[in-house]
């Protein structure tokens, strides 16, 4: 009886004792994390993903006019009518440029509301 | 020009800088012909070899036994799968994981080429528009068969925006049509434009560290060590942008929305 007894009281000492090495463990770590300052690991690997979406963007605009142009010119060899297709797909390769550009740009978004507004960007407020 | 003067030209002679571009030169290992086409073996083709032979040891190496509890190189290949798996989840959902094999293979080649190309002396294969561009057009038709397949002429439909009054409609079906087209070019331009000015900005840099020597060399130097570190970045996010972008193509042939 005795000796359950002993290994009841034991037990609750060294419980109390592990606990006591975890606050202590606990504090060290929390002194260690105060004494190295606070380092970004997102820095550049958001630059890096910043230079990759501006050049999306760029090309998205540029090639929709060089897509726009190779068509009117093809259909200008094609059919003998230069330069009336260069210029008209010209300016709708412009366009079709815009276009990814808006749609790229959209699929960028954070989503989540923006700054001064409740609604999220795909959201509609009607 | 004969050879030995080009080989001179490349490697600069005492004064003038060596070439850039001379890297990006394909070179005929092995010369051949088939049915009046040039068919040689390059060092193009040589370093695609290299890139699916190292795919395929590693995956096959890493899974080799498939314990529970992964070793490293395990997990590095199940990393990799489920990332792409969750890519193509999040992107295409549940029912574009049938093309699962095609997006994870082309990921993983793209990667390989382009890290392989980040050790010096190699060759950078996605430096060559062609390349990339036979990539993103076989893509592209791809796609579009799957759309074609998948809804029939409906298909066509992706190219009427909607609530847009009639008297626009040809005007905006024919700028939508043309946006659909550019979706090769901009895939494959992206890809190589991003490998060959990084490529080229080592090289400029490279030459520069060697001119200015033991006194101004350093700083050139230390340049080149964070650049090469940014190209790596560049070398994996473009390998990631070339796969995304295929599922979300894809996405849109099989849902149909933009």
């Amino acid at each position: 009886m005795a000796g359950a007894k002993d290994g009841r009281n034991k037990g609750a000492r060294d419980d109390e004792h592990f606990r006591q090495r975890l606050d202590e463990l606990g504090e060290r770590i929390g002194k260690a994390r105060g004494a190295s300052p606070e380092v970004t690991p997102v820095d550049a690997e958001s630059r890096g993903r910043a230079l990759g979406q501006a050049l999306r963007l760029a090309t998205e605009l540029v090639v929709g006019v060089g897509v726009g142009g190779v068509i009117g010119w093809g259909l200008d060899r094609a059919l003998g009518t230069a330069p009336l297709f260069l210029v008209v797909f010209l300016i709708l390769g412009s366009a079709a440029g815009i276009l990814n550009v808006m749609r790229t740009a959209a699929s960028m978004q954070v989503k989540g509301p923006l700054p001064g507004k409740d609604l999220g960007p795909d959201d509609d407020d009607d | 020009m004969d050879a030995q003067a080009a080989e001179e030209a490349a490697h600069g002679g005492a004064t003038s800088l060596p070439n850039p571009m001379h890297q990006f030169e394909i070179k005929r290992l092995i010369p051949l012909e088939l049915f009046g086409f040039d068919t040689s073996f390059t060092n193009s083709a040589l370093f695609m070899v290299i890139a699916a032979t190292l795919i395929t040891l590693f995956t096959i190496y890493a899974m080799w036994g498939g314990k529970l509890v992964p070793t490293r190189l395990q997990s590095v290949a199940e990393i990799s799968y489920e990332f792409i798996a969750n890519m193509v989840r999040d992107n295409v959902g549940t029912s574009g994981m049938q093309y699962f094999p095609f997006i994870f293979t082309l990921f993983m080649f793209v990667l390989a080429l382009n890290m392989l190309g980040m050790m010096p002396y190699s060759f950078t294969v996605t430096s060559h528009i062609i390349v990339t561009f036979a990539l993103a057009a076989f893509i592209f038709l791809a796609v579009t068969a799957i759309g074609f397949w998948k809804h029939g002429i409906g298909f066509l439909k992706f190219f009427v925006p909607a609530g847009v009054p009639a008297v626009m409609l040809p005007l905006l079906v024919v700028i939508e049509v043309i946006s659909y087209l550019t979706r090769p070019l901009s895939l494959s331009v992206r890809l190589f434009a991003n490998m060959m000015a990084g490529h080229t900005m080592l090289k400029v840099f490279g030459a520069f560290v060697v001119a200015l020597g033991l006194l101004g060399g350093w700083a050139p130097l230390a340049f080149m060590v964070g650049f090469t570190g940014l190209e790596i970045l560049v070398a994996f996010l473009q390998a990631y942008v070339f796969a995304i972008l295929t599922c979300i193509y894809l996405n849109d042939a099989l849902h149909m929305h933009h």
